[in-house]
């Protein structure tokens, strides 16, 4: 580009110089042909090595559109494919068979929860009793979150020593998931969302604080440019855009006994 | 940079005016397409087209509308570089806007939705007006990943349509909409109030795409279609 906006400036600078360190706290790997996308392994490395992102808990596609436990098998796959990388999650649908007792913390580094595509609420009881066994383990719950926050506090009320990780931050009704979830220590949100408007990455700090705020991409869905417009844009101060960029994600990660390299 | 899918809300308008230059300026755009957001009946579409542009006369040279079908005033003026019609005008708003945009000689902007989540426009009414305003250049507004196979095996086809790409937000989907359609028929937008315009320039500047795509699709094909 010719001329380029201050901001935009020091938005590029700021990449650059936190270069490898970021984490993404959402991604998905494999195809997805109902919006002609895909994230192979090698596509994840790539569009990481572009942005600058370090490594991210992934889920796969393919554990949203076909099943969970092929999806497992999947996203195990990628995790060798680019070790460090793409860490594992486990997608938990309830009302898979043995679904509770493939929950394996030496393999994954978290759960991964999606009731729109597992047809199943997480307060529903058939979950409850599923995630009960989640919280034992002390595997952080990746929550997909698109109703305001609503589940997430249900289940945080439940399991005060479960950690859940708000995916989407409630959607379009985000203003709603910071009021809900602000009361429950132990959820954070992360920010990745079509919805994108001024000032949601900043009221997020303002609510949870910024060691509760994790950036995340959602890929293939989102271009991680994305979100890191929401968070570059929202005017942070260095402490608090270095939480949310990775300080953040790595005590999550680190503090339920992830391996992280 | 060239913004073509700005908005201003019902309220102080001149004020937001004033606020979405300095924003977008911040960011290197250098100026914008404006339309009252998703205006409620030809009255408030009226009321807010006016206001709209009487801000845009004491605007610096870079800013235009894009006037909401239905409340058009008599006078379009020289700050008017297109009608836009939202999903709620129908059938009927789209052809009304269609013939308003051929009499007037401008562009048809067309937002498929105003905001995620609300019911979006179904892209096969789009295709008579296409076929049948051939001369009118139709911008597509707000498309995201749920219009991403129209886009690439349907858009094609039609000579005068382009696209902007404020909401679409898949990985590589520049990329694919390069592939598909050329870089000549796609268009710089932020969707600003609605969306931080750091997305929209960051989303531009790091897709990968060659100095020369990056300068036609930010700002050199708003300049070639709307005039601006």
């Amino acid at each position: 580009m010719q001329v380029a906006g201050n901001r935009l400036v020091e938005a590029l600078e700021i990449l650059k110089r936190y270069r490898g360190r970021i984490i993404d706290a959402h991604a998905h790997v494999g195809p997805d042909q109902r919006f002609l996308m895909r994230a192979s392994p090698s596509d994840v490395a790539r569009v990481y090595d572009k942005y600058g992102i370090r490594m991210g808990p992934f889920s796969s596609t393919i554990s949203l559109l076909a099943g969970a436990r092929e999806g497992n098998r999947h996203v195990l796959e990628a995790a060798a494919q680019q070790p460090g990388r793409i860490l594992p999650l486990y997608a938990l649908n309830p009302l898979e068979e043995g679904a509770v007792e493939g929950v394996d913390p030496e393999r994954y580094v978290g759960v991964k929860f999606h009731p729109d595509y597992f047809h199943i609420r997480p307060s529903h009881p058939i979950s409850m009793r599923a995630l009960e066994r989640v919280a034992e383990l002390g595997l952080p719950l990746m929550l997909h979150s698109y109703d305001g926050g609503a589940e997430a506090a249900e289940v945080a009320r439940e399991f005060p020593e479960l950690v859940i990780v708000a995916y989407h931050m409630g959607g379009i009704r985000w203003r709603e998931c910071l009021d809900r979830v602000s009361r429950y220590d132990n959820v954070l949100v992360e920010v990745s969302s079509s919805v994108a408007e001024p000032g949601m990455v900043d009221a997020a700090v303002e609510a949870l604080g910024s060691d509760r705020v994790l950036f995340g991409t959602d890929i293939p869905y989102l271009d991680p440019a994305v979100s890191l417009g929401k968070v570059l844009g929202a005017g942070l101060d260095t402490r608090d855009l270095e939480n949310v960029l990775w300080r953040a994600a790595e005590r999550l990660l680190r503090g339920e006994g992830a391996c992280l390299m | 940079m060239f913004d073509v899918n700005a908005f201003v809300l019902p309220g102080d308008i001149a004020g937001q005016v004033s606020t979405l230059q300095r924003e977008l300026g911040a960011y290197g755009f250098r100026g914008a397409l404006i339309s009252p957001l998703n205006p409620r009946g030809e009255a408030e579409s009226y009321k807010l087209n006016e206001a709209l542009l009487a801000a845009l006369r004491r605007a610096p040279r870079g800013y235009y509308a894009a006037v909401a079908v239905g409340g058009e005033p008599p006078s379009l003026g020289e700050r008017v570089r297109g009608i836009r019609v939202y999903p709620g005008a129908g059938v009927e708003g789209l052809r009304r806007g269609a013939e308003l945009a051929e009499r007037e000689k401008l562009a048809l902007v067309i937002s498929v939705r105003s905001a995620w989540g609300r019911p979006a426009l179904h892209l096969g009414s789009l295709v008579a007006i296409l076929e049948e305003y051939r001369q009118v250049p139709v911008v597509l507004s707000g498309v995201s990943y749920h219009e991403a196979i129209w886009l690439v095996s349907e858009a094609p086809r039609y000579p005068n349509l382009y696209v902007e790409i404020s909401l679409f937000h898949q990985m590589s989907g520049l990329r694919l909409l390069v592939e598909a359609l050329g870089p000549r028929r796609l268009m710089l937008g932020t969707a600003y109030p609605l969306q931080n315009p750091c997305v929209a320039a960051l989303k531009l500047a790091l897709s990968g795409l060659s100095p020369s795509i990056l300068q036609e699709i930010g700002e050199k094909n708003a300049v070639r279609v709307l005039r601006v």
